[in-house]
């Protein structure tokens, strides 16, 4: 059964056009909020940027996938059956070469509608009457750049504004230089991951680079890795990127939820073609969910660490197994001078989840079973998402105990900073048990947070942004590219010659401390469950000592849009339409006659009330605060970012829940808002609270905010 | 709101259903579901999810069975009742409740039978009913994308039903549909056991002559020369061990390699060590094709 049509709402519309408008997409603080006032700035843009736009019938794409040195796919989604064709060549005005449906376009559709191309599997969920074409383009020259055109019929569906090109890979073991953007855990879909994806564009831009590959180490679409959640967030979201990069993803446990690695059915397999026959190097492993890839002197390994592949107590699936024995077969063969693995789940980690964990259990056996065998093949860096938090290791070799211990498993203590501590040195090839890197890059788009510390861990950053890195010749420079566009964290690891063997440390130097705050405001308030993380409640402070002067931006008594039950993803986030809310003064509830809008709220009903806020860019945020009268509990939220929480609140997301009653008793309390300051620009954002009565038969509910700026 | 469809597939894709969360959190939680909305049949079904993975196979039970209880044609619990008595040892109580299950199977719960059916062959197996094994497997692999399992397990049933000839023409076909290369090998290691090395040994000299790491080629090339040509193949078992136990030089050692070595000390007749590392390998969990043949070797 297909998921239900797309449906956007105005906002939305208006905040991401499919290809288009990346400055909306990233800098929405700046919209209008009325709607005509939107429309009228959307036809004026429109009309500016009107040659990028690509066309109304494309639905998706087009994107790249699996290529070769001789070959690459181009996909894309359109609404309806056409005459398809891609035209290619080595200038934007010489496409002279051409495939059609005639000789290697596969179309795909959902069984229901028809008919897919021979040897291609119907879609598993799509929009009605999608049709998804996939471009088999051969006779290539490797490491060239190509420009492409997608067309129905005489129509031209994408625009001639240069940005439609592909880079074919190098040969096998010839010198290329490697640009490689890895990103992970961002499918919100919310402003933090975009901005992440726009520093890196930025980066790219600034620094002349051009991006070789792209890679996605799970967790594209919260919640659960649905066609619509793929739709809007990952392939929209990532849309300049994907039509210019292949993007070769492992999958996350959300996508993990509907699709799945052991028969390779579920939308996350509608959306990739990956190789299953060693198309791009490496042997064949006849599964989508685990594969491998060479680029140019570099092999890539990628695993599915996913539920299916894993059990507990050791107890390996079928699927688990066979990745197991096609991981050393490959390993056997790889003869690359650069080894590179990522799957989803970290070996290490102390983010939003502990590898330590017997609930981790897909961390440990990673880091049992695959990590040893990696290791003794010679591996060079592991990249891991999960857990929401950047952390990059030491040099290290053999961590496999639980808990994590740093005694005897780190090589090299240093930054890895050639300004610093010196680069991390490996000898030239691959030789076993030299040491790696590990890094874990779940910082792209949700909330952040840190629990503990991984004792060989040399930078740990609570700061959303993506993991950069070049490889050339025998040197690999990395970065962490933080949301700002900023460097956050480098290091550098040459391989040469021949390293002299090295004594593990018995006593490294220790990982970074736990200083900074364990959470970073989340994207969301989506109900994307665990993985919008938020302030541990032992944290927050029941209350701050209120300042004795204050100005309202949202006084007491306003007006709020307010909704009982009903309510969709992404509610507290500014571009959500609540037109169809219910409007009324506050404070809201039932009992204690101190509310303006009485409401039944018994039971256990979720209830929600969204206000908006306009900043002139003239006041000082970091006195920005709220005081709630509330009866039992609450979170509150700015933009979709978590700011506030009553202190009898745990979890967050859809899986929030209070702990314990509260009474309002006419109590107005306090929560300074200095910590959203860097968050907010001058412009419109909304303050969104969600209430919570303790016992479902309780006899009274309040809510009742006040936004104000302290002076 | 998710397609019903969804759901099937959400519970399909059990254990690890809640993969955030340990098995004792997410039972807490499905605990105060079950307590507001006791009348959901699924609810029952993950939490017996959880409890099976926390390998507490009474309580998954009965919550499979309130499951049916509440939802009489849940096939997935059904299965999962089979799956729970067969991981019991209760053989022939998981067979009845399979084949009863697989009775009268709704057409929207189709998909769901190349699952039940491979079960059903694991059982029939266990079972030591090759030939009834051979049949179920067959029905499991009648679906456009089998598990590679599928292939493996009736290649097995196939050799203990004295069927060598197709079941080594089954892993080649198996490999030349899948591209897996673990068919591939797994024909391969099909070919050895059945002396058929002529076939063999040409693709283990490319594989041998292709590899950075030979070991494991090493030792199929001493597996295939072990009587026409003793001396090359125990050089070849020693090469291997050399290059194995560098790679092994780590504590707790990689487990396929470790299978690896404990073959070429058990062909090379070195008894204790084949065993030390056969323990090993198993107590960190190894499992499949590899433990299988190297038992089988060490029981010779």
């Amino acid at each position: 059964m297909a998921d239900a049509p797309y449906t956007r709402s105005l906002a939305r519309l208006l905040q991401f056009p499919q290809g288009t408008s990346i400055l909306w997409a990233f800098s929405p603080h700046f919209m209008p909020t009325s709607p005509p006032l939107r429309i009228s700035l959307l036809l004026l843009l429109t009309s500016v940027i009107a040659p990028a736009q690509t066309s109304p019938s494309l639905t998706r794409g087009p994107y790249l996938q699996l290529a070769t040195p001789d070959s690459i796919h181009i996909l894309w989604r359109q609404r309806s059956e056409a005459q398809p064709s891609v035209h290619w060549g080595t200038a934007s005005d010489q496409l002279n070469s051409q495939v059609t449906a005639a000789n290697g376009i596969s179309l795909r559709k959902l069984a229901s509608e028809g008919a897919s191309s021979p040897g291609t599997q119907p879609l598993h969920s799509a929009p009605e009457e999608t049709c998804q074409y996939e471009a088999h383009l051969t006779g290539l020259q490797p490491a060239t750049t190509y420009h492409y055109a997608v067309y129905d019929g005489p129509i031209r569906l994408t625009p001639a504004d240069g940005s439609y090109t592909f880079k074919t890979l190098p040969v096998p073991g010839s010198d290329a230089p490697a640009w490689v953007w890895v990103a992970g855990d961002g499918g919100t879909g919310g402003t933090i991951q975009g901005a992440v994806h726009q520093a890196m564009l930025n980066y790219t831009r600034i620094h002349n680079i051009s991006l070789d590959l792209f890679l996605h180490v799970g967790d594209m679409a919260y919640q659960s890795g649905l066609d619509s959640e793929l739709q809007g967030r990952f392939f929209e979201m990532y849309g300049p990127t994907l039509r210019q990069t292949v993007c070769w993803p492992a999958m996350g446990n959300h996508e993990g939820l509907t699709s799945k690695g052991l028969d390779g059915v579920g939308p996350y397999y509608d959306s990739f073609l990956l190789p299953t026959k060693g198309e791009a190097g490496g042997v064949a492993s006849g599964r989508e969910a685990y594969y491998s890839y060479d680029f140019g002197k570099i092999h890539f390994i990628v695993l599915d660490s996913c539920q299916e592949s894993v059990s507990k107590n050791h107890v390996f699936t079928p699927l688990g197994e066979a990745m197991l024995e096609w991981l050393k077969a490959d390993l056997e063969k790889a003869t690359a001078d650069w080894l590179i693995a990522y799957w989803h789940h970290p070996p290490y980690t102390k983010g939003s989840h502990d590898s330590d964990t017997p609930g981790d259990y897909e961390s440990i056996i990673m880091r049992e079973t695959f990590v040893p065998l990696l290791e003794s093949a010679g591996v060079d860096l592991i990249l891991n998402g999960h857990s929401h938090i950047y952390e990059r290791s030491m040099l290290i070799d053999g961590a496999y105990a639980t808990p994590s211990v740093a005694q005897d498993v780190v090589l090299d203590d240093g930054d890895g900073n050639p300004q610093g501590d010196g680069a991390y040195t490996k000898s030239a090839g691959l030789k076993p048990h030299e040491g790696f890197v590990a890094v874990v890059t779940g910082n792209a788009g949700t909330g952040l947070k840190r629990i503990g510390t991984i004792p060989f861990m040399k930078s740990i950053l609570l700061e959303h942004g993506s993991f950069l890195f070049k490889i050339q010749g025998d040197t690999l420079q990395a970065i962490m590219l933080n949301r700002e566009g900023k460097q956050s964290d480098t290091f550098t690891l040459q391989k040469r010659g021949l390293v002299a063997p090295r004594t593990k440390l018995a006593q490294p130097k220790p990982a970074p401390p736990m200083t900074q705050p364990d959470f970073v405001k989340a994207d969301g308030g989506d109900g994307s469950a665990d993985n919008v993380t938020s302030k541990d409640p032992a944290a927050q402070p029941a209350g701050s000592p209120p300042p004795a002067e204050f100005t309202d931006l949202i006084p007491r008594g306003s007006e709020w849009h307010y909704q009982i039950n009903g309510v969709t993803e992404g509610w507290a986030k500014p571009d959500y339409d609540d037109a169809t809310w219910s409007v009324g003064k506050a404070g809201f509830g039932y009992g204690d006659d101190d509310d303006a809008t009485v409401l039944d709220l018994r039971g256990d009903k979720q209830f929600r009330i969204r206000h908006l806020f306009t900043l002139t860019g003239k006041e000082d945020l970091t006195k920005l605060g709220l005081f709630v009268s509330y009866d039992d509990g609450f979170i509150a939220y700015i933009n979709g970012m978590e700011v506030a929480r009553s202190p009898n609140m745990k979890g967050s997301g859809a899986d929030a829940k209070i702990t314990g009653p509260h009474e309002a008793d006419g109590k107005f309390l306090y929560w300074s808002l200095a910590s959203a300051a860097p968050q907010l620009h001058p412009g419109t954002h909304v303050l969104a609270i969600r209430g919570w009565n303790d016992d479902p038969k309780s006899s009274d509910f309040t809510l009742h905010p006040q936004l104000i700026l302290a002076k | 709101m998710i397609p019903w469809r969804w759901s099937l597939v959400l519970l399909a894709c059990a254990p690890g259903l809640q993969a955030h969360h340990e098995p004792g959190v997410t039972i807490a939680k499905l605990d105060e579901q079950i307590q507001r909305t006791p009348e959901l049949a699924e609810l029952y079904y993950q939490r017996g999810v959880e409890y099976q993975a926390m390998n507490q196979l009474d309580k998954a039970r009965a919550d499979y069975l309130q499951a049916l209880k509440l939802k009489p044609d849940f096939l997935p619990a059904k299965r999962s009742v089979a799956a729970v008595d067969y991981q019991s040892g209760k053989l022939e109580q998981a067979l009845e409740e399979l084949r009863t299950a697989l009775t009268n199977v709704p057409k929207e719960h189709a998909f769901l039978l190349p699952g039940c059916r491979q079960l059903e062959g694991e059982i029939l197996l266990a079972m030591q009913q090759p030939e009834a094994a051979l049949t179920a497997l067959e029905l499991a692999l009648d679906t456009p994308f089998p598990e590679l399992a599928t292939w493996q397990l009736r290649a097995e049933a196939q050799r203990l039903a004295g069927k060598k000839a197709e079941s080594i023409a089954g892993l080649k076909s198996a490999w030349e549909k899948s591209h897996a290369i673990i068919l591939r090998n797994a024909w391969i290691d099909a070919l050895l056991d059945a002396d058929q090395t002529k076939e063999a040994l040409p693709i283990i000299e490319t594989e041998l002559a292709s590899s950075r790491f030979r070991s494991s080629w090493l030792i199929r090339r001493a597996r295939a020369t072990a009587t026409s040509n003793p001396a090359a193949s125990q050089a070849d078992l020693t090469a291997a061990i050399e290059e194995l136990t560098p790679r092994l030089a780590i504590d707790p050692p990689p487990t396929t390699l470790l299978c690896d070595r404990a073959l070429a000390y058990a062909l090379l007749g070195k008894r204790d060590l084949a065993e030390a590392d056969y323990q090993l390998a198993k107590s960190r969990g190894a499992s499949g094709a590899n433990l299988r043949l190297l038992s089988k070797t060490l029981s010779r």
